[in-house]
This record gives C-alpha cells, sequence and structure tokens, in this order.
C-alpha cells in the first residue's frame, strides 16, 4: 500500500507531506556510544519505529511504526 | 476541414485520425530513418510500440505519430534523414554495411585516433531526434492517487478486471496509454470493448485515464504514470498489469520496408480510419483474426491480390527499393513472387510484458489477458480479467514464461527496428563470443531503444533457444523503468518551485530600478544599478537594504532557554534582557549548517535570526530536538509575518533619530543591544548589528508596516545621502569585515574552527549539539583553514584556485575589489602543512596575495561600535 501516514493533528495524508527523518533512538547524547546511537542505523525489514516531519502540515515530529516491507504504519506511537 | 502543418505544407485530417493515419492518407509513406543504417521506414504496428513512425510533434521529438490524435497537434516534422527524411544521403551508410559491423564502435574505440576521426560523423549520423527547441512550460504537474486497485490497460482483458474489482467494492483506477475506443480495429474485440466500456462509465468506482501511460511498476507498489500535462504516482493496493499482446515482429529479408504491416495496425489503419492501404495487398495470417483483419482491410477498397491463411504458407522475403513491391512467399512446398505495395503478417502474439517482468518479486502485482497469457481468444482474455478483478488469480507479479512464439518460416532482416539489428549482426555477435541473451543485448543494443524490447525481445530468446538449449542463457532480460519513453521534464515533475516569494517591498524595489536575484524562493533586489554608490553610501553615509527574508523564529515556554543551550555552542542562558549574541547551529558532527543571532527578552522567551534558505530546517531542527527531549517550548515561524530593513552607515543614528523619538544614544542603546523602538509611527524591534561593518540598525517590524518605513527612511535620508543597496554591495561590505555566508564560505564539513570562529563555541558548556563531535575533531589536525587573501591588485573570480610555490593551496570562496582599501580582498580555503600553517602567500592566475586573517575593514570594530 502506498505510504499514508496518520497525523495526530492533520488526520491521514500522503507520505508527501512529510519528511523522513530517521530510525528513532531514545536520546542518542545520553547513549554509551554516541557515534553509534547517531549515526549506525538498523535498516531492518521489519517494523521498525522511525520520526517523521509534518513539513506540509503541522510542523510537528513524529514517531510511527512502519514496516519497511510494506509500508503499513500502524500510526503514530 | 481541419488541419495541421507538415514541413511546408498543411495536411487535413478527420475526426478521429491519428497524426499517423492523417499523414498515411495524404500520401506520406516513409515516416522516419533507420537508427544505423537511415533505411526508410513506414507505419507498421499502429500501437505505439515499434519505433518507426516517432516524428518530431509541436517541437518535441520522438512522439509516435500513431497514438497522437491529429486534432491536438498544430506542427509535425520527420526525424533522422539529411537533407530530408524523404531523400536521406545517410541512407549510404546501408551499402557501406560490411564497414559498419555489429559492435563497430567498440571496435573503432580501441583505436583512438581513428574514434577521434569518425566520433563527429558517428554522432550526426547515429542516434534519434533532436533536443527539444521549445520554450519549456511551466513544469509538468505531480498527483498522488491511492486507489485500491489499478489496472493498467483498457483492453478486453483490463476492462473486464475493472468492472469486477469496482463490483467487489473496490476503487479503481483503469489507465490506458492511447483511447480504448479508437485503438481496437473493427471487429467482435471492438465490440466487446465497446460494452465493457459502457459498463465502466456505469460504475462511479472505476476511474478511467486515457492518454495515460504506465512506464514502471516499483516496490511498494508504486506506478508512476505519464498523463497528459502531469506526473501520476499511483500507491494502489493492488496492480492489474493488462496491456495486451503484440504481434509477433515477421523475420525475413526485407522485413522493414514501408509497405509492410502487422495485422492489428493494417486493421487499424484500413477499418478504424478508413484509409487505403495499397492498390495490392497481401495479408499473411497464423491466428484467428486475420479473417476480421481481411474484411477491414478490403472495406476501403484495397485488392488483396493473396491470402495465405494455411499455416504451411509464409513470406520467404520482401523486395523493394525504399518501399514494398513485391513480396516472395512459399506455400504448398512452392515459391511464388507476387507484386504488391502492402504486405500485412498477423503473426501470433508476445506478451506485452516489459511491465510485468519489471514487478518480479513485487507483491500485488498480477497480470491479466493477453499480456499473461498471450493469443488468449477474446473470451479468454475477458475471463482472465474478470478472475484477477476479483482477486482469485494467485500468480504473484513477476516475469511470465514467455510461449515459444509461432517458429519463423525464414530467418532474416531486422530482429530490432529500434537500433537496427539484423539478425545477421546477433549471428556475428554470437560468434564473438556473446553467448547469451544478456550479452547480446549489450552487445547489439537489441531491445534497448525505444521499444525497449516490445518487439524484439523474443527474437533474442529464440536466437538463443536455438543455440544453447540449456535454457540459462536465453532467460528473458532484465526490464528496467521506464517501459515507455518519458520525458525529462517529467522525471522532474513537482520539482519546480510553483511559488515566487517575494517580500512586503517588492513593489518598491521595483519602482527604484532593482535588478533581482533568487535566493531559495525568494526573489531580492541585487543591485538598483550603481554598484559604487550603494556601496560608499553605506561606508561614508547611510543606506538601508530590504532583509526581510532573513529566518525569523519567535520561541517561548518554560524550557526555552535550556532548548537553546542545547542547540547553540555558544552561551544563551547568560545574556540578560536586551542583549544579544551571534551564534551558529552545529550539526551533531560539529559542523556549520546556519547562522544568526539570538536576541534574549530576559523572560525566557528569544528571538532569533537565521539565513533565508536555512530557516526552514532551522526550524524542524529547533522542533526536533524539542520534541525528542520533550521540552516544552513554542516555536512561532515570523519569516513571513515581519518585514526586515536594514539601516546601516555612519549616519544611521542621525537617521533614525529623524524619525524616532527613542533615545538612540550609544549609551542607552548599546552594539549588540535590542530594543523596540518607534519609527516613523511604527514600532519595531531594533537589533544593532555589524554585518556590513558600519553602525547599524536590523529594524523587525509588521510586514504590513515595511513599506510605509522603507519611504519613510528614504524621504528623511534625502539630505544625508541615503540608498538602497541590495545582495551585491552587502556582499562587498561583509567580505571586508571577514564575516561568512554560510553555504558560500562554509562547505558541508566546516567546524567553527577551521573559520577561525573558535570564540562561537563555549568549550566549558556541559553539552550543546556537536560538542562530541567537535572534540573527536580536535585531536585530529586541521586540514585546512578560512582565511582572508589581500590581492596587490584586483580580486580573482570566486572559485579560483590558488596555488603556492607552484603547488595547490586552495580555493577562494568571496571575492570582490574593496573600495575603501583599493585592492582585492578574498576568503578562501587554504590547505594546512604538516605543521598546521597555511602559506604566507598564493597566486591565482596573475593575480598575487598575501594571506591574512580578517577583518580586513575596521579591524578592531570601532565603526560599529560608535
Amino acid at each position: 500500500m502506498g505510504l499514508q501516514i496518520d497525523c495526530p493533528r492533520c488526520g491521514r495524508r500522503d507520505y508527501t507531506e512529510f519528511s523522513f527523518d530517521s530510525e528513532l533512538r531514545p536520546d542518542p547524547f545520553e547513549a554509551p556510544q554516541v557515534g553509534l546511537a547517531l549515526w549506525a542505523r538498523d535498516n531492518v525489514a521489519a517494523v521498525q519505529r522511525e520520526q517523521w516531519f509534518h513539513e506540509l502540515g503541522c510542523r510537528r515530529w513524529l514517531a510511527i511504526d512502519r514496516d519497511t516491507r510494506t509500508n503499513d504504519s500502524s500510526g503514530v506511537v | 476541414m481541419a488541419s495541421f502543418e507538415f514541413e511546408g505544407r498543411r495536411v487535413p485530417y478527420e475526426p478521429g485520425d491519428s497524426v499517423a493515419s492523417a499523414l498515411y492518407r495524404d500520401g506520406v509513406r516513409t515516416f522516419s530513418r533507420s537508427f544505423k543504417f537511415h533505411r526508410p521506414r513506414g507505419l507498421y504496428c499502429l500501437t505505439g510500440d515499434c519505433p518507426n513512425c516517432l516524428c518530431r510533434v509541436d517541437g518535441e521529438s520522438e512522439v509516435p505519430a500513431c497514438t497522437t490524435p491529429a486534432e491536438r497537434v498544430a506542427r509535425v516534422e520527420r526525424e533522422g534523414g539529411w537533407p530530408s527524411v524523404e531523400r536521406d544521403a545517410m541512407a549510404v551508410a546501408w551499402y557501406a554495411r560490411g564497414l559498419l559491423p555489429v559492435g563497430f564502435y567498440y571496435k573503432i574505440v580501441a583505436a583512438p585516433r581513428v574514434w577521434d576521426a569518425v566520433e563527429p560523423w558517428v554522432r550526426r549520423a547515429a542516434g534519434r531526434g533532436a533536443v527539444p527547441d521549445v520554450e519549456l512550460g511551466a513544469g509538468i504537474g505531480l498527483r498522488h492517487v491511492h486507489p485500491d486497485v489499478l489496472v493498467v490497460g483498457a483492453g478486453p482483458a483490463g476492462l473486464a478486471a475493472a468492472v469486477e474489482a469496482a463490483d467487489g467494492g473496490a476503487e479503481v483506477l483503469l489507465v490506458d496509454e492511447s483511447e480504448p475506443a479508437l485503438e481496437v480495429a473493427p471487429g467482435p474485440t471492438a465490440a466487446a470493448v465497446a460494452t465493457l466500456l459502457a459498463d465502466v462509465a456505469q460504475r462511479p468506482r472505476i476511474e478511467l485515464l486515457t492518454n495515460a501511460a504506465a512506464v514502471a511498476v516499483h516496490e511498494g507498489p508504486v506506478v508512476p504514470i505519464r498523463a497528459r500535462g502531469q506526473l501520476l504516482v499511483a500507491h494502489p493496493g493492488r496492480v492489474i498489469v493488462a496491456t495486451g499482446g503484440i504481434e509477433a515482429h515477421p523475420l525475413f529479408p526485407g522485413n522493414d520496408l514501408p509497405g509492410t504491416w502487422l495485422g492489428r495496425g493494417a486493421a487499424r489503419m484500413a477499418g478504424r480510419h478508413g484509409v487505403r492501404l495499397g492498390r495490392r495487398v497481401v495479408l499473411v495470417g497464423e491466428t484467428a483474426e486475420a479473417h476480421d483483419h481481411l474484411e477491414s482491410i478490403r472495406r476501403p477498397g484495397s485488392d488483396v491480390v493473396a491470402v495465405l491463411l494455411d499455416p504451411d504458407a509464409g513470406v520467404v522475403s520482401a523486395h523493394g527499393r525504399g518501399r514494398l513491391t513485391s513480396v516472395r512467399i512459399e506455400r504448398g512446398g512452392t515459391e511464388e513472387r507476387i507484386r504488391c505495395d502492402a504486405l500485412v503478417v498477423a503473426s501470433a502474439r508476445v506478451p506485452r510484458d516489459g511491465l510485468l517482468r519489471q514487478a518480479a518479486g513485487i507483491e500485488g502485482v498480477v497480470g491479466a489477458g493477453e499480456a499473461v497469457e498471450p493469443n488468449a481468444d477474446l473470451a479468454a482474455a475477458i475471463a482472465s480479467g474478470r478472475r484477477a478483478g476479483a482477486a482469485m488469480t494467485d500468480a504473484a507479479g513477476g516475469p511470465v514464461p514467455a510461449p515459444a512464439p509461432p517458429p519463423a518460416r525464414t530467418c532474416g532482416g531486422f530482429a530490432c527496428l529500434c537500433e537496427d539489428v539484423r539478425t545477421d549482426d546477433l549471428a556475428r555477435a554470437w560468434s564473438e563470443g556473446y553467448e547469451s541473451t544478456e550479452l547480446l543485448k549489450r552487445y547489439t543494443t537489441a531491445t534497448m531503444g525505444p521499444c525497449q524490447g516490445a518487439m524484439c525481445h523474443h527474437h533474442l530468446q529464440r536466437f538463443v533457444q536455438a543455440r544453447s538449449p540449456s535454457g540459462e542463457a536465453a532467460a528473458a532480460t532484465t526490464a528496467r523503468p521506464p517501459a515507455r519513453p518519458v520525458r525529462i521534464d517529467e522525471l522532474a515533475a513537482g520539482q519546480r518551485r510553483p511559488i515566487e516569494e517575494r517580500t512586503a517591498l517588492h513593489a518598491h524595489h521595483d519602482a527604484q530600478g532593482a535588478r533581482w536575484e533568487w535566493a531559495g524562493a525568494w526573489v531580492r533586489p541585487s543591485d538598483y544599478g550603481d554598484l559604487d554608490a550603494e556601496y560608499w553610501a553605506v561606508r561614508e553615509r547611510v543606506g538601508i537594504m530590504d532583509v526581510g527574508t532573513l529566518g525569523k523564529l519567535r520561541l517561548s515556554g518554560a524550557d526555552a532557554t535550556e532548548l537553546l543551550e542545547r542547540i547553540y555552542p555558544c552561551g544563551v542562558g547568560d545574556l540578560p534582557a536586551g542583549r544579544l549574541r551571534y551564534g551558529v547551529l552545529l550539526s551533531e558532527a560539529g559542523y556549520i549548517f546556519d547562522d544568526g543571532v539570538i536576541c534574549a527578552y530576559g523572560d525566557g522567551s528569544y528571538f532569533l535570526t537565521f539565513t533565508t534558505t536555512g530557516v526552514n530546517t532551522a526550524e524542524a531542527w529547533l522542533r526536533r530536538w524539542a520534541t525528542a527531549w520533550g521540552l516544552r517550548v513554542n516555536i512561532v515561524n515570523q519569516t513571513r509575518s515581519l518585514g526586515a530593513i536594514n539601516v546601516a552607515g555612519p549616519r544611521a543614528r542621525d537617521l533614525l533619530g529623524a524619525l524616532s523619538s527613542d533615545d538612540l544614544a550609544p549609551g542607552a542603546f548599546p552594539y549588540l543591544q535590542h530594543r523596540e523602538i518607534r519609527v516613523a509611527g511604527v514600532s519595531a524591534h531594533a537589533i544593532r548589528l555589524g554585518f556590513v561593518g558600519e553602525l547599524g540598525y536590523e529594524l523587525h517590524l509588521r510586514a504590513g508596516r515595511a513599506a510605509q518605513v522603507w519611504s519613510a527612511l528614504l524621504e528623511a535620508g534625502r539630505d544625508l545621502g541615503i540608498r538602497p543597496h541590495g545582495l551585491e554591495t552587502v556582499s562587498v561590505l561583509r567580505l571586508e569585515k571577514g564575516h561568512i555566508i554560510v553555504g558560500q564560505d562554509t562547505d558541508f564539513d566546516t567546524t567553527p574552527r577551521d573559520t577561525g570562529m573558535d570564540w562561537a563555541v563555549r568549550d566549558d558548556k556541559p553539552f550543546f549539539i556537536g560538542k562530541h563531535g567537535l572534540a573527536r575533531l580536535a585531536e585530529e589536525a586541521p586540514r585546512r583553514r578560512l582565511r582572508g587573501i589581500r590581492w596587490r591588485d584586483d580580486a580573482p573570480p570566486e572559485g579560483s584556485v590558488v596555488t603556492s610555490g607552484g603547488a595547490f593551496a586552495g580555493n577562494v570562496t568571496s571575492s570582490a575589489r574593496s573600495g575603501v582599501l583599493g585592492h582585492g580582498v578574498s576568503l578562501g580555503w587554504l590547505e594546512c602543512g604538516d605543521d598546521g600553517s597555511v602559506p604566507a602567500t598564493v597566486t591565482a592566475g596573475h593575480h598575487q596575495g598575501e594571506v591574512g586573517t580578517p577583518p580586513f575593514y575596521d579591524p578592531e570594530g570601532v565603526r560599529l561600535r560608535v
């Protein structure tokens, strides 16, 4: 299915309104190895938690769970 | 009668005509010249598959004349011949074919001197089309659509699939690259299509888009579709590919002569457009459809002199000089020669499966109809479409095992019409060791032309199958997007900025004769026609500049100070009310990506400025970390709601004083302070800064009042010699001060240390973004430094390479002649030696310069503090 994201403020929108940032990590600067937490990616073929910016909408950051194989998004975490 | 222009004359057309049918009716027989040998080529498939009728239509190259409705066209020209397609001198290439064997250019390239000599000729003779001479329009729009089911191809199978899927409750998008009602020749298929189209029209769940070609299937599935004037990107739940089949391109010597037709093409020309194919027609048919074709071909009055529907009969060769005049046929074991001017071959069909082969391994993509079951009869195709529409097919997408096309009676002629590859060429390539479909494809370029293998891919497979029984070498070659030709501006669909952003003062600049330049999406005055006067006004008197494009954010909330302390490498919390500080934004790695000032109000709220093109990123950056750290911060982007005017020069205070009753004395409003003041009756947030190196005030005020203040300043400053200035002047003024422009003087990996701005980083802060990165980089010896260069005379252009002792030393990022100093000055990157030092003197061409540390002008900063 083409990716659409449920923005809690704006509703269900095309992914093109959003910009993808990265896989979501807890505060990377608190991690034992900051460099790894900042730049290493797991790049899984599975559901991953990631952060998106609703650039052309409410301009808030969202965390979503997305299945990288199917683009199924279970919505905002 | 309606008509279009064709090579200097008018060609009339009838309703329903394609460009091709109108031209053919008008007597045009040669539609193009072939890719390599410049052989004349005529109408052939009429389904948009073969390259023969690609013409220049309204300035655009490579448009298939057969699927382009005549009514939408003003001007048509043929392409590829010199001096003309009709009489092409380059056709001599055919007689020199012995010198131009397959892969000849690889062999020539191996001898470089020969290649240098012949390259211009090869480039001129080979290839298709030309770069369009038309002005590109407003750009191609982009639309994303999310149907439940996407059906590609509105033939019997596709229409049936769409109806079935819609009846099952799905929202269906049905696309066809042509006009389904027009492209099918008269007969039972056309009747079935008409009935199904009526069914489709009754179902509001189906959106039918004609003249819309699906060009690729990507993972997702995501299917880009080139439609009229826009690119559609479909994100369907399921894709049904019903692109049909195409009559196998027959192989025999002379198979490319104008006058040779595929059965469906001939039936369409005669039956749909009512155009006589020729005086004497020979029909060779292997399919049930051939009987219907025969009826269609006869209707406009062609004399069909021979009909060969017997499987034992076939074409041996076709003859003629530039046009078909006779064929040699075989039937019942004997050969005979028949005079004719049209030969129609309705051979068995091969799947048009480029999209399906692309979709190998992609879930949710299935084929239906002849795309997966070539030579299925009408009922079978419709049934196949129904099954796919009802999601009863369990077949995954991917390559369909292509059923072996019927054996050719003879061999010879052109296997690949697009790239002019003959069967002899395939044999020669094979003998040179290219013994698989993939290798033959790469070496001969067969299947790599505009048809992307629609005509010739199966020939390649059969050719290898006959020689390499194991089968692996004959595998289908990889199909890649695009399946149909795509224009470059369609690839860039949606990328053109639809907006030209203007500041509130745009009309004033225009009236003052501003010349414009782009800064991101903004248009800004570059200058007002007299650079010297603009420059000296600021240095000696007073100048004003519209800086309304500056990024402007207002921050408040309980954790605003905490957020900024973590974001900026400088101190923030120690700023008392009314103070401001320059701050750079660092990435996690410690690299500068934007800069601006931080104005503190003392109540935990702030006014921040950023660069014109960087503010969107900066805003996202602040919001991202506020969210990540759970900080309570409110951010308002005031970039467009506030206008801004910079007032700078030794007389700036006098000018503002004339329009304001606020106390602007140095003691009351010193450098690096900000205040609310009233200027010309308008309240403005004034920031005392020195980007240009003079006494200056940046006034931020409601955008709607900016024009009022701008006019008042110009009026009040007239006696002071005021002038507005643009970006050109400010870039010189700030360069004299050594102030960097992020993105011009910095790269993606520039640290504050590299630019000599260590002072912008407070190392004793426990944390800021980039601190880890800077600590790591501090362990490494610096590779290069941003330094100032004082030139003996003029400065070299920006971007120039500088050398020292004949060796590369760096490059110049900003460059200008300084008015006050009387010589050129630059900022530039200089490579560090092993001891970390940079050269003391450099040269750039005939320019000689001394390396130093900026600022070049007023190094103590006396002038901006007054």
